[in-house]
């Protein structure tokens, strides 16, 4: 009970709302360096080659504007969520159409000892299907607030 | 009608869940039985045992990896009731993946 799981997953400074960036490697290079910054991870190249293999494999577009890259390598020192949303949204492949304005990156370690935060994790993921749930998450202007959404998931 | 799923992802951290969520929720919107089992990053969770298999109208196997388990489904395989897709297909046309299943 005393125990929160989403303990350090997510974090303020890991929150970043009315971004310039408009492509799918400079959001994901932007958010492993604020990663690294903020002592998520050990080595960010090693991290961004995972997460960047991840979406060559199946692009994580998942359709209403959102995108979910995601890496699990051991240079992850913590388990973490990342929110970046863009000002406009933009193509996330060059391929497909699918358009993307919010990015969730989240990165976890190859052997995870927590059960929790990859709880948390999964329970996170499936709200972003709901979409009074989104649509704050598109519309809030409130960096606090957006964290507070997103912290209040219940596992 | 009767569906049961198994969902993995390569990561096993997001899109295995949220293809679980989708076929739930498109599910219960329409009224019918479902049981998902994960495959993920959590281990398996809401295995589906084989009767559960064998009671079912459909399989869907939103799975883009090898799964634990498959000659569970091998029956229902002959049948011709069994359905893959990608796990991102699942969470993005829930519906249209439902559909498909309904009318194996």
């Amino acid at each position: 009970m005393g125990e929160k799981s989403n303990q350090n997953v997510i974090s303020p400074e890991m929150i970043l709302l009315d971004s310039e960036l408009s492509n799918q490697d400079d959001v994901i290079h932007y958010i492993v360096d604020n990663a690294k910054a903020n002592h998520y991870l050990a080595d960010e190249d090693d991290f961004y080659q995972a997460v960047k293999k991840r979406e060559q494999e199946i692009p994580t577009a998942i359709g209403d504007l959102i995108a979910i890259p995601h890496g699990k390598t051991d240079t992850v020192q913590n388990p973490f969520i990342a929110y970046l949303r863009t000002n406009k949204a933009f193509r996330w492949t060059e391929e497909k159409e699918e358009m993307v304005q919010m990015v969730f990156l989240i990165g976890v370690p190859k052997e995870s000892e927590s059960q929790l935060h990859l709880k948390f994790i999964s329970q996170l993921s499936k709200k972003l299907l709901d979409e009074e749930f989104r649509e704050k998450l598109l519309t809030q202007t409130d960096p606090d607030k957006i964290y507070q959404q997103l912290n209040s998931i219940e596992i | 009608m009767k569906i049961v799923a198994v969902t993995a992802c390569p990561t096993g951290v997001a899109h295995t869940y949220m293809a679980q969520e989708a076929i739930e929720k498109e599910c219960r919107k329409r009224g019918f039985e479902v049981k998902v089992e994960t495959q993920g990053s959590m281990g398996v969770e809401g295995e589906l045992e084989q009767f559960e298999v064998d009671e079912a109208d459909a399989v869907i196997l939103a799975v883009a990896i090898g799964i634990d388990g498959e000659e569970r489904f091998e029956a229902k395989e002959a049948e011709g009731k069994v359905i893959s897709v990608d796990p991102g297909e699942a969470i993005k046309h829930p519906a249209e993946v439902i559909d498909k299943a309904v009318n194996l």
